[in-house]
C-alpha cells in the first residue's frame, strides 16, 4: 500500500512546485515590463532634472531597442547677456549606459542675441554632451545668419558653456558684405569676438572704395 | 567693379576691435596688381567688415604692376582715394632701370604711378603704362 501512496506523496510535491513556478512566472509576468518602465522614468527624470537649467520639451518618447528616443526634442536656454539659444533635432537617441549623450539627426542650433544677428547652424548628425554643454557635428554644418552670412564648416565642436567653437574641416563661408572665405579651420571665441582661419583665401567682390 | 583676393598662412576678424589681420604669405592680388607681405592689417569704419577704413601691409612688402616691380617696408591703402603707398628704403625696377626713393604711390582709379626721388622729394620719375 505504501507504494500506492508513495506516488501520491511525489503528485503532491510536484503539485506544489509546479504551483510555485507558475506564481514566478506570474510575476514576472508584470515584474519585467514595470522594471523596463522604470528604467525609462528614471533616464527621462535625469535628462529633465539635468536640463531644469533651460526649458526642455518634445513631442513623443519610446524605447527603442534599448535606446530612448525622443522624438523633436527642443532644449532652449538664455545666456547671462541674455542671448536666447535652442537646440532642437527631429529625433534623439540616449543609450541608458550613457545617459548624458544625446545623439541627434536633423539637429538646428540658434542664437539669438539681444542685440545684433541671429546665427542658425543646421546638421544632419550631432552629438550633444549634456553635463559639459558641448556640441559635436562630425559632419557638415550649415550656418546663416540674420545679416546674410550663409556657409559650411566640417568637423564642428562646440563647447556651449565657454563659448568657443572650432571647425578642423573644410571652411567656406559667405559673409554679408558679399565676401568669400574658404579655409582650411576655423575658430571662433564669443568671448573676445574673435574668428581665425587657416590658410584663408578671401574674395571681396570689390576694391574698396571702389563705386562703379 | 574689380574683386579682390586675399591668401594668407592665418586670417583674423576681430570683431570686438573692428579689425582684421592677415599674417604669414599675404597675398592680394587685382587685376594687373599683385602684392606681397608677411602681414596686412584691416581697420573697418562704422559699418562693419564692408566699411574698410585703411589697409597697412608691413614686412617684405614688394608690388608689382604691369609696368613696375617695386618693394618697401610698408604700403597703405586708402579706400577714399583708391591709393596705394608704399614706403621706407623704395626699390623700383621698370623699363627704365633700377631707381630708390622714398615712396611710389599707385592710383588704382587712374593706374598711374608716382615715384617721389631723393633729392627733397622731388619728382623724378612719373609712370603713366602706355
Amino acid at each position: 500500500m505504501a507504494s500506492l501512496a508513495a506516488p501520491i506523496d511525489d503528485r503532491a510535491a510536484l503539485y506544489a512546485r509546479l504551483n510555485r513556478r507558475n506564481r514566478l512566472v506570474s510575476l514576472l509576468r508584470w515584474l519585467v515590463p514595470a522594471g523596463g518602465v522604470l528604467v525609462f522614468v528614471v533616464l527621462l527624470a535625469m535628462i529633465v532634472i539635468d536640463n531644469l537649467g533651460q526649458r526642455f520639451g518634445y513631442s513623443n518618447i519610446r524605447i527603442d531597442r534599448d535606446n530612448l528616443v525622443v522624438e523633436t526634442p527642443r532644449l532652449t536656454s538664455t545666456g547671462d547677456d541674455g542671448t536666447l539659444y535652442a537646440l532642437s533635432a527631429r529625433a534623439a537617441k540616449v543609450a541608458p549606459t550613457q545617459n548624458d549623450l544625446i545623439d541627434m539627426e536633423d539637429a538646428v542650433f540658434t542664437m539669438t542675441p539681444p542685440e545684433g544677428a541671429a546665427m542658425q547652424a543646421e546638421a544632419a548628425s550631432a552629438q550633444f554632451q549634456t553635463n559639459d554643454q558641448l556640441l559635436n557635428v562630425p559632419g557638415i554644418a550649415h550656418v546663416t545668419s540674420s545679416e546674410g552670412l550663409d556657409g559650411t564648416l566640417e568637423a564642428v565642436f562646440a563647447d556651449l558653456m565657454n563659448w568657443t567653437m572650432v571647425a578642423s574641416g573644410n571652411v567656406d563661408i559667405t559673409m554679408p558684405s558679399g565676401s568669400h572665405i574658404v579655409s582650411d579651420g576655423m575658430t571662433y571665441d564669443r568671448q573676445t569676438g574673435i574668428y581665425t582661419f587657416k590658410n584663408a583665401r578671401v574674395t571681396l567682390v570689390s576694391t574698396p572704395g571702389e563705386t562703379e | 567693379a574689380e574683386p579682390v583676393n586675399v591668401a594668407a598662412d592665418d586670417f583674423t576678424i576681430d570683431q570686438g576691435n573692428n579689425n582684421a589681420t592677415f599674417t604669414g604669405n599675404v597675398t592680394i592680388t587685382r587685376t594687373g596688381l599683385k602684392l606681397w607681405a608677411d602681414k596686412v592689417v584691416v581697420l573697418y569704419g562704422s559699418g562693419g567688415q564692408s566699411d574698410i577704413d585703411s589697409l597697412t601691409a608691413t614686412g617684405n612688402v614688394r608690388i608689382k604692376t604691369d609696368s613696375q616691380d617695386a618693394t618697401g617696408a610698408k604700403a597703405t591703402f586708402d579706400p577714399d582715394t583708391l591709393i596705394l603707398r608704399l614706403s621706407g628704403n623704395v626699390t623700383v625696377v621698370n623699363a627704365q632701370g633700377k631707381l630708390n626713393g622714398p615712396e611710389l604711390t599707385i592710383n588704382l582709379k587712374t593706374n598711374s604711378s608716382v615715384f617721389k626721388g631723393n633729392e627733397g622729394g622731388r619728382v623724378t620719375g612719373v609712370f603713366t603704362p602706355q
